[in-house]
């Protein structure tokens, strides 16, 4: 599916304000959350992009033209209106787009649609505060803003759209002011960032003696500013010779000189300023340190859409005294206290009861409600957002028969593993079986899935046109893809690609020892060159040039359909028709409840526990870039780094070579090429080092199972920053860029990792939860299904 | 979470101000501040320019600003071994490791103290400050695994030595205060101690003013009658913290400015009957605040600082700072934040100075940036929050 964000909010001041940051973080998270769809966002400068991540611009398709800037409002907003929705409709149609997405469509400094759009429609609305108030706000507007205002909500509330608000309470504000004609309307929170605001260590860091209420709030008449401090005197006076005699108000509020100035004279006026603390504008770190310190959070505000600081000082452990109204019960359900915004007294009391209960307290109360806040976090509102867009669908019928025609365990292959296990997921939603490239490898007893049956692929081609669907698995080893290639060009099915280059295979496959018309026919695909090339490969005049060559089109061409593992595959492979992404799942090894032996494993291989291991997985070539990462060990080990490289798998006929390099190094006892791992082994290995390094390069557009399994194991884990691997969030692999400093940033890298504990229980926290939620295998194999279906 | 007590142990307590003692005071009463129960285990020694063999304060029990604070009596013998390294040292002799043995175990220490960190609850965390005293290496190695060390580590002679080595093994958790210090420890017994060494924080110390401090010391300031425009060092007059080089670069200055110097030490390094040179002597710390917050920048040439609490107070006020190149900790903390210049000779003194007198914005920037890089790393509750972390990550 192709989603076409409005990014006009990237080139707004908002950006930095409320909107603007649930336009990143939603945005930020929707892309590292989602592989299978294809982001669009409309800008007039690619420079704006610099607000999101950067890790996810490389995954975002920019539509760039100036009729979306928003400086276009200065001509007139009618004429910018009309303009940016000629535009978008024009986008919209050239690039097939399927849903057409506004996080920000009220806002009368952006432009907004004044027509129906080609595609589906979904806003993000979060309050109605001009129609709220209205004889502070609307009331007073000038009538061409008022018309905007009106005709923007109207449009909103057409039956062709969907809305995603922001609370239950935006929800009923809006049915009940403006209509509920629109086509679906759905609430996904909003959230805080965990990351800045949640310590899951509750170590009580406020200095004793006296006592703090922190505000936060602002001279808008909502926020409730005088009332609070009027509420805080009143409550001072009333219970005087009680803890209210050490209290302080702290205040966080940017603020004019004029305003400090006459707030400042209220203050005196009702004998409160020597108590109250005016912060001025201050950093997040800072208002973090005072959500932690304070003894009560207060928050009367009049009216919230959501209502984002509660959570805030939620999920910093602080004890909430929260207006009533609007959105806040929703938001802080029972875990804050609440009080009536427009009732003095109500306040003062509450601000007292608070503050007993807040020092009363057991610390557990703290916990409790940083869990309870947790739930607000933005992955989950983009995982929200991302499910409202793909309607995944969760009912499934399963009367499809579906052919497998793969390599299988126990043959020694990633995809036969890899198979074996998604085939487990699959299952739920096709009857299945299975059909084993055995041609060149007989094996007589294969692992069994319950309910799938396991043949031989000599028996495919006369039982192939019972299966409603075929998904032939290539990858680049002729021992076990030969057969599968000649089958997939002559009953073609669902191509499944695991390499992106798989000239090394048809070379070895067809044009070294099998049929060489197979391999004439694909370079063919490549018109005049390719069959020269092939003239000349035939003549033994030329080596196989695997670059420009990479020989997948031509299958992927006679296909019905084609599966790729990342994006970036799928750019490659532009001109084929019905191809689709879905990723890798990651999976953890069989019978993960059996407890592996760290001090076996520290004496098989002779290792001390104080000391660090970085791993290499798989069979060991040239490609993993071995020699970079010795060079690196080496340089950390100069420096005192106590860390070893385990080469978990055959070094092949690399192994010597390998180790005479550590040998010239003098660090040969630091390596340890461990030869082919049984999986228990193998898993044993993953599970005991604090690193992994990933690096391919150059790649053969491949996809890493071994990657998948890192994440899932939750290690860190250093990749090449080179195609399908930037795809992953930077937050759960650091990338390596392929050039001269390559060594540089592979010690780097390891060498902050290791001084770091910390980074590296983030990272594995953010990996495992990667594979958990956007690599599990039953999501994924929904994926199939949806796709196949 | 925080019922756990804190132990703190020093040679010196509240009798005097060294740049460790002064840490662990603060550290003590930022822990009492936030209700932990933190007590310092000290000597009855009172200061390091008393007898480290002979009791000159009373031992027993005290309050001091709220901690409890405990004195033990000083070991009386083996003052003649201690003096004999230290004489061998001066000398340029050859140590023997007898001699250095004798240094750690013979120099200032309490048997008595050694012996009640023995009988401490296990859920203790005790915390030993500085690593270079003989307290230090009898409280750890005669405690396997109990008791944490906050070394403040010195690239000096002593850091190499084996002792050092045995106190790194026996100790349970290592606090550095800077990461120029954690890459001396980890090229030094990275590959002898493991993850011990690698893992081990970074918490430095929490540098926090108090309001009415900066308010009082404002009230003062206009008698001092100090210029208009002038750069100020603070801390002990000392060749060893490159006051000689300082004045020297100073007095080759082609600007007029003037330096001010506060604190003690050997007054004859600053020349007398020079407008360039201001000495204040010791002041009060409020009027110290109120001196930094009103100079063009501060200056601290010292090459073996562990942390440098003076850079860390200038830059909470904003000020912009100058420390020396060979600093790898004050460097460091430069490269960090952007918030001062790092020199080598007078030329770059020159450069650095001329560059803070005409670029007044840029200038403020840097000590902008310096108060965030302090505010944000160095407050007390999370640097207490990172011991106690830390601590218990170990004992789980």
């Amino acid at each position: 599916m192709k989603i076409l964000i409005d990014g006009q909010t990237l080139e707004t001041q908002e950006i930095n304000r409320g909107i603007g940051n649930y336009f990143k973080n939603v945005i930020n998270n929707l892309i590292k959350i989602d592989f299978i769809n294809e982001w669009y966002i409309t800008l007039s400068d690619k420079s704006f992009l610099k607000n999101l991540d950067p890790w996810i611009v490389d995954k975002l398709n920019v539509v760039l033209s100036e009729k979306f800037s928003p400086n276009n409002i200065g001509k007139s907003l009618d004429i910018a209106n009309q303009e940016y929705t000629t535009q978008i409709q024009k986008e919209i149609d050239s690039n097939n787009i399927d849903i057409y997405w506004n996080p920000n469509p009220v806002m009368q400094n952006v432009m907004f649609p004044t027509e129906k759009l080609n595609c589906k429609f979904f806003a993000t609305f979060y309050d109605l505060i001009p129609m709220v108030f209205k004889n502070k706000y609307i009331n007073n507007w000038p009538n061409a803003l008022r018309n905007e205002y009106m005709r923007r909500l109207n449009y909103l509330n057409s039956k062709e759209n969907s809305i995603l608000f922001i609370s239950e309470s935006s929800k009923k504000d809006f049915d009940k002011m403006i209509g509920n004609d629109y086509k679906r309307g759905y609430v996904t929170f909003l959230a805080a960032d965990s990351r800045l605001y949640y310590n899951p260590f509750n170590f009580d860091m406020k200095v004793k003696g006296t006592y703090n209420i922190l505000y936060v709030g602002g001279f808008d008449f909502r926020k409730n500013m005088y009332s609070a401090v009027d509420a805080f005197a009143e409550a001072k006076s009333k219970y005087k010779g009680t803890i209210m005699d050490n209290t302080y108000f702290d205040i966080v509020c940017s603020m004019s000189k004029n305003e400090k100035d006459k707030f400042e004279k209220y203050l005196e006026k009702i004998n409160i300023l020597e108590y109250i603390k005016l912060n001025g504008f201050i950093s997040e770190t800072e208002l973090v340190k005072k959500y932690r310190e304070c003894d009560l959070f207060f928050f009367p505000s009049l009216y919230e859409g959501f209502g984002l600081p509660i959570v805030e000082a939620l999920l910093s452990g602080a004890v909430v005294l929260s207006a009533d109204n609007s959105s806040l019960k929703e938001v802080g359900k029972d875990n804050c206290i609440y009080c009536n915004a427009e009732n003095i007294n109500n306040m003062s009391e509450k601000i007292y009861e608070s503050l007993q209960i807040s020092i009363n307290e057991d610390k557990s109360e703290k916990e409790k409600r940083k869990n309870y806040a947790l739930q607000f976090g933005w992955e989950e509102t983009a995982n929200a957002t991302l499910n409202i867009f793909c309607e995944l669908q969760k009912e499934h019928k399963k009367d499809i028969c579906l052919a497998l025609v793969t390599p299988w365990l126990p043959q020694r292959t990633g995809i036969a593993n890899w198979i074996f296990k998604l085939t487990k997921s699959l299952n739920e939603y096709f009857n299945i079986d299975v059909y084993v490239d055995d041609s060149e490898e007989k094996c007589k007893q294969y692992r069994q899935v319950e309910n799938v049956k396991i043949q031989t692929i000599s028996n495919f081609r006369e039982n192939s046109n019972k299966y409603d669907l075929i998904i032939y698995q290539l990858g680049n080893n002729s021992q076990y893809h030969t057969e599968i290639y000649k089958l997939a060009l002559e009953k073609p099915g669902i191509l499944e690609v695991h390499d992106y280059n798989i000239n090394p295979f048809m070379y070895h496959s067809f044009l070294l020892h099998g049929d060489r018309k197979i391999f004439e026919e694909a370079i063919g695909y490549y018109g005049e060159e390719g069959k020269e090339h092939y003239k000349e490969l035939s003549k033994g005049n030329a080596y196989p040039d695997m670059y420009k060559f990479p020989m997948i089109h031509y299958v992927s061409s006679k296909s019905k359909g084609v599966i790729v593992h990342s994006q970036w595959v799928k750019k490659q492979m532009d001109e084929i028709k019905n191809i689709s992404v879905i990723p890798l799942p990651a999976f953890e090894k069989e019978n993960s409840d059996e407890k592996l032996n760290k001090g076996e494993f520290e004496k098989k291989y002779n290792l001390k526990e104080s000391e660090f291991i970085i791993s290499c997985l798989g069979f060991i070539n040239k490609n993993k870039r071995p020699y970079k990462i010795i060079d690196a060990i080496n340089k950390l080990r100069s420096e005192g780094y106590p860390c070893k490289l385990m080469l978990l798998g055959s070094g092949g006929e690399e192994e010597n070579e390998i180790m005479e390099y550590a040998e010239n190094l003098g660090i040969k006892n630091e390596i340890i090429i461990t030869g082919f791992l049984d999986d228990y082994s193998y898993y044993e290995g993953i599970e005991f080092s604090d690193i992994i390094v990933n690096l391919r390069y150059p790649s053969m557009g491949e996809s890493s199972a071994t990657l998948c399994e890192t994440f899932k194991y939750g290690k860190p884990v250093l990749v090449s920053n080179i195609n399908q691997y930037k795809e992953f969030p930077d937050e759960i692999c650091w990338k390596v860029d392929v050039n001269e400093f390559e060594v540089d940033q592979i010690y780097n890298y390891i060498k902050y990792l290791l001084k770091n504990k910390d980074v590296r229980d983030v990272m594995s926290n953010n990996a495992k939860n990667y594979a958990d939620k956007v690599l599990n295998s039953d999501k994924i194999a929904a994926e199939y299904y949806k796709y196949l279906i | 979470m925080n019922k756990r007590n804190v132990y703190i142990i020093t040679p010196w307590y509240n009798t005097f101000s060294g740049g460790a003692e002064v840490a662990a005071r603060n550290l003590a009463e930022e822990c009492v501040n936030r209700g932990i129960l933190t007590t310092v285990l000290t000597t009855c020694c009172k200061s390091p320019y008393c007898s480290w063999w002979e009791d000159s304060v009373k031992q027993g029990e005290e309050n001091v600003n709220g901690v409890k604070v405990i004195r033990f009596r000083l070991n009386k013998n083996g003052k003649e071994k201690y003096e004999k390294t230290v004489q061998k040292q001066i000398n340029g002799e050859n140590l023997l490791e007898e001699d250095k043995e004798n240094f750690y175990l013979h120099g200032i220490t309490s048997d008595d103290l050694v012996e009640y960190v023995g009988n401490l609850n296990e859920n203790s965390i005790v915390i030993m400050l500085p690593y270079f005293q003989a307290l230090a290496y009898n409280v750890v190695i005669n405690n396997p695994n109990k008791v944490s060390i906050m070394p403040c580590f010195h690239d000096e002679e002593q850091f190499y030595w084996n002792q050092i080595s045995k106190m790194i093994k026996n100790s349970k958790n290592i606090f550095y205060l800077s990461e120029p210090e954690k890459d001396m420890v980890i090229k030094n017994y990275g590959i002898t101690y493991g993850k011990k060494v690698v893992e081990a924080k970074t918490v430095g110390l929490g540098v926090e003013i108090e309001r009415e401090k900066i308010k009082s010391g404002e009230l003062k300031f206009e008698k001092l009658n100090l210029p208009n425009e002038y750069i100020v060092y603070v801390g002990r007059k000392d060749i060893g913290k490159g006051v000689l080089n300082l004045v020297n670069f100073h007095k080759d200055l082609k600007s007029d400015i003037p330096i001010v110097f506060l604190g003690g030490g050997d007054e004859n390094l600053v020349p007398k009957d020079n407008n360039k040179f201001i000495d204040l002597g010791f002041v009060d710390e409020d009027v110290k605040y109120s001196v930094i917050a009103h100079s063009k920048a501060l200056i601290n040439l010292s090459n073996n600082e562990s942390f440098s609490l003076v850079i860390m107070e200038a830059w909470l006020m904003g000020i912009p700072v100058i420390v020396s190149e060979a600093c790898k900790v004050t460097k460091y903390h430069c490269e960090k934040c952007n918030g001062g210049f790092w020199i080598k000779d007078s030329n770059t003194y020159e450069k650095s100075i001329e560059f803070i007198l005409k670029n007044i914005d840029l200038s403020k920037t840097m000590g902008l940036k310096g108060k965030e890089y302090v505010e944000k790393n160095y407050n007390w509750s999370s640097v207490i929050s990172e011991i106690l972390k830390s601590d218990m990550e170990l004992s789980s």
